[in-house]
């Protein structure tokens, strides 16, 4: 093992997700974009036209949308659009059992304890790899309770009629240029109905994995939970480390309806050459919950502010995150609330960790419409920096139409503090020992909402980027 | 839509100025007069430009730019301790100080704005207080927007030496409004358009309160940069009252370059009607062991809009720093809008810093009780609505002031 100091996150991540499998995918479309491409793309899937023009008209739109001029504009101006390859299909057909994946891509979610996570404690779970879902399974229970959980592409063939009542209904191509990017190439992603009054009560887990160079992966999710249904959806995302960068933007979009509940848990860990830009955003309709759980440990760049829209009287949302940046990232993510309807509620709570020269940005909006009243809104950030390199930036948005309103939001930014440090170290903890303990003490809002195996892994992983931090 | 009229009617502001400046000044407007030539109208996508839509601020069709500052030039007061004059005079009169200080805090590219502003400003306060005074007195200035329509554009420089330290109070309003005291008065009309730059430079250990209240009558568009520099142990002291006018875009910025200097805003906003205020601050601590504080509470009725956006950084040198921001709007009715972004930038570690916001209605329950000791509900909102900005307005360091401030705020709750 190479030992940099100061760097020894890229080391442990290598041994555990940095690893690259030979490139054996069957089809990939020749390098850059234009509107060939797009419907190439379309072509080899077998869609109906009407997904095929709105690919078409979403490159458009994307081609004439100038990048965004805020955030770290720097970063995204490295972004070579030309150098990307939008589309590879790393096998035949999707499978539904371990054993008929290709050997080389069931290593590699062996590797990342895939199947084994399922076999414990998820009751379905979809694998992607590039640009296609290589892997998927679901309890025959929840298929007889006339759940859906599908790779979108199975989605749009099977259930065509929901996905084009839905499809871009709550971020539209048009959103940004990211999400006008995805809405044309998109490959991959979940399709997940829950019926009426129906609970899920084990986690949908999806995995996305980048394995080789200069790869886009554009996946696509909907969640749709119908009136009284509620379900818990995991992601996780890992690549291997290359010289050049690949670029994930996905779009997922959630729909709870009345008196549903959707939980979307993220653990986004890229290798520290991918770019992550993702729309998320949710639409809750009267009485409805929706928790966004969202940690951020990997990428070079990752902006991504997970959205919820409270149509609905009653509704509530809740974003929980935390993000962890080190040497070379920088974490720009956060949240938003848009309270459309009256006695909404939501609450946003923001950990961010900076070390290593990393940057880590709150950016946030809540929003209050006219007509919108009697809506409490909490917002709280806080950020510890580990050293005098790093650097941490809390910008919040505050807009508010209504008079009846309560709106409160409060950030700190500190660094470890030195008596706590002392404190624990009178009692025989190495200073190592004691700062990983305040850093866990500190996300621990965040790791107490997780699934306890993932809770676990987490603690894992932090501990592993807190390795040689001190000293 | 504008755009050619707008600088054709530049142009002819600009060819109007007086003869007779020094020529290092006439320089200086025809570099600013180029650049200003060159440069767009701001982005509203730019951080600054995102509440306030710049085509507002664009000299209005049919109104004249006032050419010159000779006119309004007031009588030097030169004591010991305290130089108080008129910009222009001084620029004739020591040119090597103001060659020497003139656009340094606020350069004239820093916008369009500015550069225009450097081009044609005409009017404006000068002062400078000498190494180690401490005048007892308070500086008064006072401009007076009644009277028709019209672009002015005063300009001042402020110059407190080492260790020296200073009040002054700064208002906009009708004449007769304003309380007593030494007055330098600049005239002009209804409808008026005010384009104010204000340049601040506080050397080592310098101290300056600065009191800026406008109470603008309807009609007025406001314009105003402030720029502050600051030294080691420098201290600034910012309040702004902001009740007049009916677009009011202001933009403080201070720079703290020195050890251990510290720079604080108060600001207080009432705002009714269609008003629209727009209160911008940055503060950049550059230095080991400084502070800095904003406090800014919005009380908003009618349809009136309050953006309140602020700026903290503390820079890779900053150890030691603390920081605080704060930020409180009551809304008073369903039509009024609140934007509250109160923003952190922190590039090192040995810092402390937090910010808090809210939006929210007048407390039921503060009402209730007021109600159950026999008020109306009329004045037991007027009693919570004064005790929302009394916190701030006791902290104001002239008594003066802080009875100016209630009086405005005590009319706006009864008129």
């Amino acid at each position: 093992m190479t030992s940099r100091p100061g760097l020894d996150i890229g080391d442990n991540y290598e041994e555990k997700y940095g690893f690259s499998m030979p490139d054996t995918s069957v089809f990939r479309t020749r390098k850059g974009l234009d509107e060939d491409v797009v419907r190439q793309i379309s072509a080899i899937k077998h869609e109906p036209a009407w997904m095929t023009e709105a690919r078409v008209k979403a490159y458009r739109h994307f081609v004439q949308r100038p990048m965004p001029t805020w955030g770290n504009c720097d970063l995204l101006a490295e972004i070579d659009f030309d150098d990307i390859t939008y589309y590879v299909r790393p096998g035949e057909s999707e499978a539904a059992d371990w054993d008929d994946v290709p050997d080389e891509i069931k290593e590699t979610f062996d590797r990342l304890g895939i199947p084994e996570a399922e076999r414990k404690f998820l009751s379905g779970v979809t694998a992607q790899y590039e640009s296609e879902v290589v892997y998927h399974s679901v309890q025959q229970e929840l298929e007889k309770q006339g759940v859906l959980f599908m790779s979108m592409d199975d989605g749009l063939k099977r259930h065509p009629e929901i996905i084009k009542k839905y499809f871009g209904t709550v971020i539209p191509a048009t959103d940004n240029k990211f999400s006008a990017l995805n809405t044309a190439v998109w490959s991959g992603g979940s399709f997940v109905y829950v019926p009426p009054g129906r609970k899920v009560d084990i986690p949908l887990q999806a995995y996305f994995r980048i394995n080789t160079e200069s790869v886009g992966q554009f996946e696509r999710t909907l969640i749709i939970c119908d009136e009284g249904s509620s379900v818990h959806y995991i992601e996780g995302c890992t690549a291997p480390i290359y010289r050049k960068d690949s670029l994930h933007s996905a779009v997922v979009e959630l729909i709870a309806l009345k008196d549903a509940s959707i939980r979307y848990t993220t653990i986004q860990n890229w290798s520290r050459n991918v770019f992550n830009l993702v729309t998320k955003r949710a639409v809750a309709y009267e009485g409805a919950r929706v928790d966004w759980v969202d940690g951020n440990l990997g990428s070079k760049l990752t902006m991504k502010y997970p959205a919820i829209i409270l149509r609905g009287e009653r509704a509530h949302g809740e974003v929980l995150s935390i993000a962890f940046s080190g040497h070379d990232q920088h974490q720009d993510a956060g949240a938003k609330m848009i309270h459309v309807a009256p006695n909404t509620t939501s609450r946003i709570t923001s950990k961010s960790i900076s070390k290593d020269g990393g940057r880590g940005s709150y950016r946030g909006l809540v929003k209050v419409n006219p007509g919108a009243t009697g809506c409490r809104i909490n917002v709280q950030c806080d950020a510890l920096i580990l050293d005098p390199h790093s650097r941490s930036d809390t910008y919040p948005t505050m807009e508010v139409a209504e008079e009846s309103v309560n709106v409160e939001h409060e950030a700190t930014v500190s660094r470890v503090g030195e008596e706590q440090l002392y404190y624990l170290m009178s009692r025989g903890l190495s200073q190592e020992q004691a700062t990983l303990m305040i850093v866990n003490g500190f996300i621990e809002p965040f790791t107490r909402e997780l699934p306890m195996e993932y809770a676990v892994e987490l603690n894992r992983l932090i501990e592993l980027e807190m390795e040689g931090s001190v000293g | 839509m504008n755009e050619i009229t707008q600088q054709e009617r530049e142009r002819q502001a600009f060819e109007a100025l007086a003869p007779g400046e020094p020529g290092w000044l006439r320089r200086r407007r025809e570099q600013a007069w180029q650049l200003r030539s060159r440069l767009e109208l701001p982005e509203r996508s730019e951080h600054r430009w995102r509440y306030t839509n710049p085509q507002q601020l664009l000299f209005p069709p049919g109104a004249p730019v006032r050419p010159t500052a000779a006119r309004h030039a007031q009588p030097t007061v030169a004591a010991d301790d305290l130089l108080v004059t008129d910009l222009a005079a001084a620029a004739r009169e020591m040119p090597e100080v103001i060659e020497r200080h003139l656009g340094r805090v606020l350069p004239a590219d820093d916008s369009l704005f500015t550069a225009l502003h450097t081009a044609l400003w005409s009017g404006g306060l000068f002062v400078r207080v000498p190494t180690g005074a401490r005048p007892e007195q308070s500086i008064h200035t006072h401009t007076d927007p009644t009277g028709g329509q019209g672009v002015l554009l005063p300009r001042s420089l402020i110059i407190v030496e080492r260790g020296a330290k200073l009040t002054i109070v700064d208002e906009v309003a009708r004449s007769e409004a304003v309380s007593a005291g030494e007055i330098h008065g600049e005239a002009c009309r209804d409808g008026a358009m005010l384009h104010r730059n204000v340049e601040i430079v506080l050397e080592d250990d310098a101290s300056l309160t600065y009191i800026s209240i406008q109470d603008a009558p309807p009609g007025t568009t406001l314009h105003t940069t402030t720029a502050a520099r600051l030294g080691a142990g420098a201290r600034l002291d910012y309040v702004f009252g902001s009740f007049g006018g009916d677009v009011v875009k202001s933009d403080l910025r201070a720079e703290v370059l020195g050890r251990g200097a510290e720079s604080n805003v108060f600001g207080l906003i009432y705002g009714e009607g269609a008003q629209r205020f727009d209160h911008h601050t940055v503060q950049r601590l550059h230095a080991p062991d400084c502070s800095s504080g904003m406090n800014v509470r919005a009380v908003l009725a009618g349809q009136a809009r309050s953006a309140a956006t602020g700026l903290l950084q503390i820079g890779e040198r900053g150890a030691r720093c603390r920081a605080w921001q704060e930020n409180r709007n009551l809304l008073l009715s369903d039509q009024a809008r609140a934007v509250s972004l109160p923003e952190l930038e922190i590039l090192t570690d040995d810092v402390q810093a937090k910010h808090g916001a809210t939006v929210g209605p007048v407390d039921e329950t503060m009402l209730y009780y007021l109600a159950s000791r026999g008020l109306a509900r009329e004045e037991a909102i007027r009693l919570v609505v004064a005790g929302f900005f009394e916190p701030l307005i006791e902290k104001v360091p002239m008594e003066s002031s802080r009875e100016r401030l209630r009086q405005l705020v005590r009319r706006r709750l009864e008129g």
